[in-house]
């Protein structure tokens, strides 16, 4: 692990009894990204992030989190890193303030500005003195990002933020956490709201069954099939044109548009071909697959979404 | 949100210490924690009011207004023993009520996983807690001596016209008395570890109260239940097991410390004759136990809330 990586697993496996939750889990997490971390329910996300925090031991394997052991140094490398996992967890007939105190207290050094300025990140300052157990669902969860953020962490683990909360809620978290990026922070962010995965993530790992299947950059997983969407006057007989070329044969039309690759990888080529067809495109434009159609292949071709 | 903006993009504007998992900052938060709580202040509330019931009815009392005239020795005994069973019987539920709410609420909220996964030790989770019960156990004991000693002085004061007949009382009164108040605190320690074990164990607050709660009325219970197996079965081990029972030890150590008084235990007692020192080694195994079954669950076990 290098000064790059804040976040590693190494053959990262967890069993419980002869139910493997997660099994041999190699991550990295770079600094100052958002790294999203995708799968379906039960696929072991929360398990990992639990070993990644201390709270449960791995089976086998380990966790190194800003360049330290996580089995062995859990003292000086955890008050470093802010977590959220799953359901806020909060002290529902406290104060949103007591609340804050209560955990500034088990690290000490918080003053109380700090406080301030955190029920202000999270606009929770006008309800400071209000019992949790009124809040929403949206405002517990702030609170719990709050918490996270007390001690300036240099790491972010959010296990689902966007839980629960209302589509005005879900943007909101993910301005915050667009402008905890911008101020340095690596974010750890675990959650099956695709959307908001592919707007703010820099990179995602899919794991499926407690195995990773894929990591890479959001932008290389949504525009990596290289195909293209083809809109014509005649798409029937370019489509016929074309499943006769050797590198067409999985073109297919989609609501009266030509789907297909080209010849070279490239959309003039496509174009030129066409045309020296006689078939002449109205438009093209390379295809976007967004992330949950990509997350439903890869996750239904290892194995299928629970 | 705007305003908070300089906050994140700045956060070298706020500095403090790094920060590091403190066991002073622990016990605070659970202080605080137990503070705050509804349940702690109500209970303290009703305390009082029976307290001041309590005091109403010895006011009223005449045949207690003429044993203080005719031997403050024996009034002071009295009125002792009636205080400290009410003291040891309300501060036990409370501190099983506060310490298994303060344990099994961190389990039932999930926010045990948020605490340590700050950095906090289990263990020493685990025992900032018992700290903090144990601030609270001795203030209670604290607010509970003064509020009696006031009381007990204007009571005098008001009937005898001085305090001469508390001043006046021999040494044996002032050790019994000190006997009393480490029988408390033993008793306090034993339901605090108590009601920190059930939660533990359970892992939840509701299961934690119950066990707590249940725990001293049915081995009380039982006392009668190896009372009736010994006469079924015509066998005195029956009434030999008893002698191993937390409660009936408890409830006799008052008097076993000082069998001169030739007191009487409030609540069941062991069946068969025990002294002092086989009570002692009862109560401290059971304490040990509910120690070690919390240290070593709290610290093997996988943080699954």
């Amino acid at each position: 692990m290098n000064d790059a990586t804040v976040l590693t697993t190494h053959q990262l496996s967890k069993s419980y009894g002869s139910r493997p939750a997660v099994k041999h889990l190699d991550l990295d997490v770079r600094r100052g990204e958002i790294f999203g971390f995708l799968g379906p329910n039960g696929a072991g996300k929360t398990t990992t992030i639990r070993m990644a925090l201390g709270l449960i031991r791995p089976s086998s394997g380990r966790v190194e989190v800003l360049g330290c052991d996580i089995a062995r140094q859990k003292a000086e490398v955890l008050p470093r890193v802010g977590a959220l996992v799953e359901s806020p967890a909060l002290y529902t007939y406290m104060s949103g303030r007591d609340n804050l105190r209560a955990f500034a207290a088990v690290l000490g050094g918080v003053p109380a500005r700090r406080l301030d300025e955190v029920l202000d990140v999270v606009d929770l300052r006008g309800r400071q003195k209000d019992r949790v157990g009124s809040y929403s669902m949206g405002m517990k969860q702030r609170l719990g990002l709050a918490v996270a953020l007390l001690h300036e962490p240099e790491l972010l683990v959010l296990d689902e933020p966007a839980n629960g909360l209302d589509p005005a809620g879900i943007v909101e978290m993910r301005d915050l956490m667009r402008r905890l990026a911008a101020s340095g922070k690596t974010i750890f962010v675990s959650s099956h709201v695709l959307g908001e995965v592919q707007q703010i993530c820099d990179r995602v790992a899919i794991i499926n069954l407690g195995q990773l299947v894929r990591v890479a950059p959001v932008a290389d997983l949504i525009g990596a099939h290289g195909e293209f969407e083809v809109k014509l006057e005649n798409p029937e007989r370019a489509l016929q044109l074309v499943r006769e070329q050797p590198w067409g044969s999985g073109a297919r039309l989609q609501e009266g548009t030509l789907v297909t690759t080209s010849p070279s990888g490239r959309g003039r080529d496509l174009v030129q071909f066409l045309a020296q067809a006689d078939c002449w495109p109205d438009a093209v434009s390379e295809r976007q697959h967004d992330l949950e159609e990509i997350f439903l292949d890869l996750t239904a071709s290892n194995g299928g979404v629970n | 949100m705007s305003a908070s903006e300089s906050v994140l993009v700045q956060p070298d504007t706020v500095r403090f210490r790094p920060p590091r998992p403190s066991f002073p900052g622990t016990v605070r938060g659970e202080l605080l924690k137990a503070s705050r709580q509804l349940t702690t202040w109500v209970m303290l509330g009703v305390a009082l009011l029976l307290f001041s019931i309590f005091a109403l009815a010895l006011l009223s009392a005449d045949q207690v207004r003429t044993q203080l005239h005719a031997s403050p020795l024996a009034w002071y005994y009295t009125v002792l023993d009636i205080l400290l069973s009410l003291f040891d019987t309300g501060s036990g539920i409370f501190l099983l009520v506060v310490s298994a709410r303060l344990m099994g609420m961190e389990y039932s909220s999930g926010t045990i996983r948020i605490l340590l996964a700050r950095g906090t030790g289990r263990v020493e989770l685990l025992a900032a807690k018992l700290t903090a019960l144990a601030i609270g156990a001795l203030v209670l004991l604290a607010g509970f001596l003064i509020l009696a000693g006031a009381f007990l002085s204007i009571l005098v004061r008001s009937w005898e016209g001085s305090l001469h007949p508390l001043a006046a009382l021999p040494a044996e009164a002032w050790h019994y008395t000190e006997l009393q108040i480490v029988v408390a605190l033993i008793s306090m320690g034993v339901c605090i570890l108590l009601g920190t074990t059930a939660a533990v164990v359970g892992r939840s607050l509701a299961f934690g109260l119950a066990a707590a709660l249940a725990f001293f009325p049915t081995d009380n219970f039982g006392t009668i239940v190896l009372s009736l197996l010994t006469r079924v079965t015509g066998k005195d081990a029956w009434n030999q097991v008893s002698a191993y029972l937390l409660g009936p030890a408890l409830n006799q150590l008052p008097v076993l410390l000082e069998p001169q008084r030739q007191a009487r235990a409030a609540f069941a007692v062991p069946l068969v004759k025990v002294d002092a020192t086989h009570a002692l080694v009862v109560i401290a195994a059971y304490g040990a136990i509910f120690l070690a079954a919390s240290v070593i669950l709290t610290a093997r076990r996988d943080v699954l809330e």
